[in-house]
């Protein structure tokens, strides 16, 4: 049961960026709370866990709002494998870490998706048209880390699951 | 370990592989709602409207702790539109009615309505990519691909609409995805109401609405009204868009310009499913 405790977490937070989180919005932009979670089971749990909750949220999001199945799946996916990958290698107690991995991997996100929907020829007007939204959100996602930090430490403790930080 | 390295690379792979397989196939062919995604959907369509009414109760209060000093500013403002607006429309009524045509093309329009449904948006997209939202109202209430979704006030029994918001693209048992107007992959024809003249109109990422007209002949001002033109067959004739902001003359055979939508798509929460027969 503990296993699926982070998707749980994960589906959580889905629901809640698909309904409250646009309440809290900054120029019409909404923060990605699904893909800081994402971020910060990967960097605690590795690349299985980081690729399998990728998938998880990728496969909920594409269902449930898009129109062509896969992107969100694919891009969650590699964000989830790719960080999961670095698990021995980074101070998961430390911050810093998790503070950069959202700052790259947001706009790695982002850019991801304009790098498909740009093949899928679906036109997106100008760059910085496009480019704006996406500092926008990731200045917010940086914003909201700390606070999502604290619940997921908080949660982690509470449900008694043990991340090694070594 | 070298094997099982090459192993998880490959698997990897795999999935990419598969994903970007999945990605080129559903962008071009449409594969239309499945049983998976009608479970997903109906399992998680109840959990959404309690939720999104729990935020929109939140932020609601909250704003109008901000705003109460402005309501009453704001009601005498109305009211005095409301006169201006009863005036006006008393003038019209008199010049229709004096001129045969005009009475018979204002019985016609007046005549059109359509069997509508109210819906409730109980979740939108959750990124900033796209613009579509999901109602809580599905094939149990006869809601059909591509039925219209406008924004409407219901006023003594009569539904009067505000203003164009998208149509539906996919559909479950008690849900239905709508795509908004401003979403990128939203393409409408336009109908100017001072001279008729037409265009196409695309959604941005920005949530403004771009586009161009058919001919560097037409005649189109800053301030003027577009609504449906109805070619397309998909959206009916003569709702609402929204008002002319910007027109940039360019070289081309066209004349490009931004419309700024009457509905404001991060304010509404209540929409109206208009069923249509096709």
């Amino acid at each position: 049961m503990k296993k699926l405790y982070p998707f749980i977490i994960v589906f959580v937070s889905f629901v809640l960026q698909s309904t409250v989180m646009h309440f809290i919005t900054i120029i019409d932009i909404i923060p990605n709370i699904s893909l800081l979670f994402l971020i910060i089971f990967s960097v605690q749990l590795g690349e299985y866990y980081g690729g399998s909750l990728g998938i998880f949220l990728g496969v909920l999001t594409d269902v449930l709002y898009l129109g062509s199945f896969g992107i969100n799946t694919l891009i969650y996916f590699i964000t989830g494998y790719f960080l999961g990958t670095f698990k021995e290698n980074v101070y998961k107690e430390d911050y810093l870490t998790y503070f950069a991995a959202t700052g790259i991997m947001s706009i790695v996100y982002n850019g991801f998706f304009y790098i498909i929907i740009f093949f899928l020829r679906i036109n997106t007007g100008s760059l910085i048209n496009v480019i704006t939204p996406i500092i926008i959100e990731t200045i917010l996602n940086l914003a909201l880390l700390y606070p999502i930090l604290k619940i997921e430490f908080f949660l982690l403790d509470r449900l008694g699951i043990k991340v090694k930080y070594y | 370990m070298e094997n099982k390295k090459l192993i998880k690379r490959i698997v990897v792979i795999f999935i990419c592989m598969i994903l970007i397989i999945a990605i080129g196939y559903t962008s071009v062919y449409n594969v239309g709602t499945n049983s998976g995604e009608n479970i997903i959907g109906t399992l998680t369509s109840p959990i959404q409207k309690v939720l999104y009414n729990f935020g929109r109760i939140f932020s609601n209060s909250y704003e109008s702790i901000l705003e109460i000093y402005k309501v009453r500013e704001e009601n005498e403002q109305l009211k005095e539109r409301l006169y201006k607006l009863t005036n006006e429309n008393r003038i019209l009524l008199d010049i229709v009615e004096n001129k045969e045509y005009l009475k018979n093309e204002y019985t016609m329009r007046k005549m059109i309505d359509y069997d509508y449904e109210k819906a409730q948006i109980i979740s939108r997209d959750p990124n900033n990519w796209f613009k579509k939202f999901t109602i809580d109202k599905g094939t149990k209430q006869d809601v059909k691909i591509d039925d219209i979704i406008v924004q409407a006030a219901e006023v003594e029994e009569d539904l009067v609409v505000i203003g164009l918001v998208g149509k539906v693209i996919d559909v479950g048992s008690n849900w239905a995805k709508v795509i908004t107007i401003v979403d990128i992959n939203s393409s409408i024809s336009f109908r100017n109401i001072k001279n008729n003249s037409s265009g196409i109109l695309r959604g941005q990422i920005d949530n403004t609405i771009k586009g161009y007209t058919f001919s560097k002949g037409d005649k189109i001002k800053v301030g003027d009204a577009l609504v449906t033109s109805g070619l397309g067959e998909v959206y009916a004739q003569n709702l609402y868009i929204g008002k002319v902001v910007s027109i940039e003359g360019n070289d081309g055979l066209t004349i490009d310009l931004e419309v700024e939508p009457v509905v404001n798509f991060q304010e509404i929460h209540n929409v109206y499913v208009l069923k249509i027969e096709r």
